[in-house]
C-alpha cells in the first residue's frame, strides 16, 4: 500500500512532501526546507481518518444540538423538557407517538411533540433527549477530567519518585480495586446521594451531577495513574532525563518540561476513551434509578422509564438508546483516530 | 512459594479489613439516622432511642466497627436484615447462586467466542476475519449492556418467542410453590441474560487475547523457535499461545470476581433476584445491612478470585515467585 512508505517517512520524522524533492539531490530551488513539528504530523494523520474527523464533526455538532440547540427548540416548540401534557396519552394510555400534536394547558396553544411523549406523564420526549444530552455529557466529561488530573498526578509522581510513592500509589490501586466498585457506587449514590443532588453550582450543572462524578472519580482514577506510571517509568531511564538532571534540573521542572510532553498523547488518547464509558456508566446507573433523580432529564432515565412501554412503545427504548449508543461510538472511533495519529506504529 | 504465599495472604487480609472499614463507614455513619429508618416512619423518638441502642449505634464508632468486625470473622454473620429480620446470610446464599450462574455461564461463552476469535485476527491481521472482529469490538464496548438485553429480550424473547423474557428457575431444592424448575429450566432460562452478558464482555476480551497475541508474537524467543525449523503450528501453539494465554487467565479471574457484584444491569432487564437484584431492592427499602452484606460479600470474592488468580499464576510462571 502507498500509505506504508508515507507512514515510514513521517516515523523518521523526515516530512518531506514530493514538491521537497528537486534532482540530482539539490535542496528544492523555490522555497526553504522546513521539518515539520510534531504536532503537524499529528494533524497530518489525523486529517487522512475519516472515520475520526466524522466522529469529531458527529461530536461537535452534538454540543451545539445540546447546548444551544435545546434552548432554541425550547423557544420554538413553546414549553420546557419537564412540562406535563395530559393530553399526550392515547385512550390506552399509552404515550402518544412521534410528531403528534397536544394542547398546552399553560399557553392554551397547539404544541408539537416532536418525538411524542416520554412516559405516562406525557413530557416531550425530544426536548428531554437534548436536555438528557446536556446533562450525560457534563457527567461524562468532568469525570473524566477529574479522572485524569488525578490518575495522572499519581501515576507521575509514582513513575517518576518511586520507591515509597510508587509503593503507596500501588496499594491505594489494590486497595480500590478490590472494592466491588459498581456495587458501591448504588450505595454510594443512594446514601450520600441525596445530600449532594443539590449542588449544581448555581443551574451550570444538572441536578446529581456532582454525585455521579464524584463516585466516578473514587474508582476511576487508577487506571489512568497505572498507565501513565509505566510510560513515566520507562521514560525516566531514558538520556535526555539524564542529561536534564546533570544540568541540574529540578524534579518539577523536569516532570514539566521533558517528561509531560510525552505524556499528552496517551492522556488525550484514554481521555477519549473513558468520555465513552462514563456515558454508558451514567446511563447504566439512571437505569437503575441511582443516577440522575427525575424531573431532570439523562439519557439513562430516559431509557429506564422505556421497558414499561417496550411491548407497547418501543420507540422510546430507541431514541435514547441510540443517543447514547452514537455518542459512545463517535467517542471510540475518535479516540482511535487518535491512537493511531499519535503513534502510526499502533495501527498494526 | 511459602514466602510469596504468606505475603500475598497478609496483604488479602488487609484489603479485607481496609475494605470492611469504608464499608461501615459509608453504611453506618453518613446517612442521617440508621436507627430511624430501622424504626420504621412511623415511630416515636423514644422508640427510635430503644432501637439505636438495641442496634449498638449509641456506643462509638470504633467499639461498633470492632463488634461488627468480630461477629463477621467469628461468627461469619453479616447481621440482620432492618425490614424481614431474616439474616443477611440467607439472602446472600440464597441470590449468589443466581448471580453465580450468570456470571459462569457468560465466561464460558466469552471465552469460546473471544479466544479463537483474538487469535486469528492476530494471526492474520488486517484480514477480513480481524476487521469484522474490530468492528465487533468497537460495538461491544460502545453499547450499554442493559440496552442490549432489552433489544435482545424484545426480539429474541418477545417477538420470536424463543426465550422467556425474564424471570429464574432453581436447579436444587425446588420450591413448592415455583412453576418451573430442574436443570432444563434453569438453562432455559439463563441462556438469553448469559449471552447478553458475553456480548458486552467479549469485545474486551477479543482485543485483549488479540494484542497479547501479536505482542508474543514479536518476541525474540518465537524468532528462535522459527529460526530453529520448528512447524508454523508447533511454534504457534507451544511457544506463542502458552504465553499469550497468562494474562488472560488474570483477567478471567479478576473479571469473575467483579462481575459477581456487577452483572447489577443484565439482572435488573431480566428479572433475576441475584446479588445485584438484592442490593438495589434493599436501597429501596433503606435496608443498610442486606445492601452492606452484598458489598461485603463482593469484595470477598474480588479479593479471594485475585488471590486464587495470583496463586495461580506464581504456580505457572515461575519469574513471579522468585522476584
Amino acid at each position: 500500500m502507498s500509505t506504508t512508505s508515507q507512514t515510514t517517512d513521517e516515523l523518521l520524522g523526515r516530512g518531506l512532501g514530493e514538491s521537497d524533492f528537486a534532482p540530482d539531490g539539490q535542496p528544492a530551488a523555490g522555497g526553504e526546507i522546513r521539518a515539520r513539528g510534531y504536532w503537524e504530523q499529528v494533524w497530518r494523520r489525523f486529517k487522512r481518518d475519516r472515520v475520526a474527523i466524522a466522529s469529531m464533526v458527529f461530536l461537535v455538532l452534538l454540543v451545539i444540538v445540546v447546548y444551544p440547540g435545546a434552548w432554541v427548540a425550547e423557544k420554538i416548540v413553546g414549553h420546557g423538557p419537564n412540562q406535563i401534557f395530559p393530553d399526550a396519552l392515547d385512550d390506552g394510555f399509552l404515550p402518544v407517538g412521534p410528531w403528534s400534536h397536544v394542547e398546552n394547558y399553560e399557553t392554551g396553544k397547539t404544541d408539537l411533540l416532536v418525538l411524542g411523549a416520554d412516559g405516562s406523564l406525557g413530557r416531550d420526549e425530544f426536548l428531554r433527549l437534548l436536555y438528557g444530552g446536556r446533562v450525560s455529557l457534563q457527567v461524562a466529561l468532568i469525570s473524566t477530567l477529574l479522572v485524569m488530573l488525578i490518575g495522572v498526578t499519581m501515576g507521575a509522581v509514582a513513575g517518576y519518585y518511586r520507591g515509597w510513592a510508587d509503593t503507596i500509589v500501588a496499594r491505594l490501586t489494590e486497595i480500590t480495586m478490590a472494592f466491588p466498585a459498581l456495587l458501591f457506587v448504588i450505595a454510594l449514590a443512594s446514601t450520600a446521594g441525596s445530600r449532594l443532588n443539590g449542588i449544581t453550582f448555581g443551574g451550570l450543572l444538572g441536578e446529581g451531577v456532582v454525585t455521579l462524578v464524584l463516585v466516578f472519580t473514587i474508582f476511576g482514577w487508577y487506571y489512568p495513574a497505572r498507565i501513565i506510571r509505566a510510560k513515566v517509568f520507562s521514560l525516566r531511564e531514558k538520556e535526555f532525563i539524564e542529561a536534564a538532571l546533570m544540568t541540574g534540573a529540578s524534579d518539577a521542572r523536569i516532570i514539566r518540561s521533558h517528561l509531560l510532553p510525552h505524556l499528552v498523547a496517551p492522556i488525550i488518547v484514554y481521555s477519549t476513551l473513558i468520555v465513552a464509558a462514563y456515558i454508558l456508566s451514567e446511563a447504566a446507573l439512571s437505569f437503575l434509578g441511582v443516577g440522575i433523580q427525575l424531573p431532570t432529564a439523562s439519557w439513562g432515565n430516559l431509557l429506564s422509564d422505556a421497558p414499561n412501554f417496550y411491548t407497547t412503545v418501543p420507540l422510546l427504548m430507541l431514541w435514547p438508546g441510540l443517543a447514547v449508543v452514537l455518542t459512545t461510538l463517535a467517542f471510540n472511533l475518535l479516540g482511535d483516530g487518535l491512537r493511531d495519529a499519535f503513534d502510526p506504529r499502533s495501527r498494526l | 512459594m511459602l514466602r510469596y504465599l504468606i505475603r500475598r495472604l497478609l496483604w488479602a487480609l488487609v484489603l479485607f479489613i481496609a475494605v470492611t472499614f469504608v464499608t461501615y463507614v459509608i453504611f453506618f455513619l453518613v446517612p442521617a439516622n440508621p436507627a430511624r429508618l430501622a424504626a420504621g416512619q412511623s415511630a416515636t423518638p423514644e422508640r427510635v432511642e430503644e432501637v439505636k441502642h438495641f442496634l449498638g449505634l449509641d456506643r462509638p464508632f470504633y467499639v461498633q466497627y470492632g463488634k461488627f468486625l468480630k461477629r463477621l470473622v467469628l461468627e461469619g454473620s453479616l447481621g440482620q436484615s432492618f425490614v424481614t429480620r431474616r439474616s443477611v446470610n440467607e439472602e446472600i446464599l440464597r441470590a449468589a447462586p443466581i448471580t453465580a450462574s450468570l456470571v459462569f455461564g457468560a465466561m464460558v461463552l466469552v471465552l469460546s467466542i473471544a479466544i479463537p476469535l483474538g487469535i486469528f485476527s492476530a494471526l492474520r491481521p488486517r484480514s477480513l476475519l480481524d476487521r469484522a472482529a474490530m468492528i465487533y469490538v468497537l460495538i461491544g464496548i460502545s453499547l450499554p449492556s442493559f440496552w442490549i438485553g432489552l433489544v435482545l429480550s424484545y426480539v429474541v424473547g418477545f417477538k420470536l418467542g424463543l426465550t422467556p423474557i425474564a424471570g429464574y428457575c432453581e436447579v436444587f431444592s425446588v420450591p413448592e410453590a415455583a412453576i418451573c424448575g430442574g436443570l432444563w429450566d434453569w438453562a432455559y432460562h439463563m441462556i438469553l441474560p448469559c449471552l447478553t452478558l458475553a456480548i458486552v464482555v467479549a469485545g474486551t476480551y477479543v482485543r485483549f487475547v488479540r494484542a497479547e497475541v501479536m505482542d508474543t508474537l514479536s518476541m525474540d524467543y518465537v524468532r528462535t523457535a522459527r529460526a530453529k525449523g520448528a512447524p508454523e503450528p508447533t511454534v504457534i501453539r507451544s511457544h506463542v499461545l502458552r504465553n499469550a494465554m497468562l494474562p488472560v487467565v488474570t483477567m478471567v479471574g479478576m473479571d469473575i470476581g467483579l462481575l459477581l457484584g456487577g452483572a447489577i444491569f443484565i439482572e435488573t432487564v431480566f428479572g433475576l433476584n441475584g446479588l445485584g437484584g438484592t442490593a438495589i431492592e434493599s436501597i429501596g427499602r433503606f435496608d443498610l445491612p442486606v445492601l452492606q452484606g452484598v458489598v461485603i460479600f463482593g469484595a470477598i470474592a474480588i479479593i479471594a478470585f485475585s488471590l486464587v488468580v495470583d496463586l495461580l499464576y506464581a504456580w505457572i510462571d515461575p519469574r513471579i515467585r522468585l522476584t
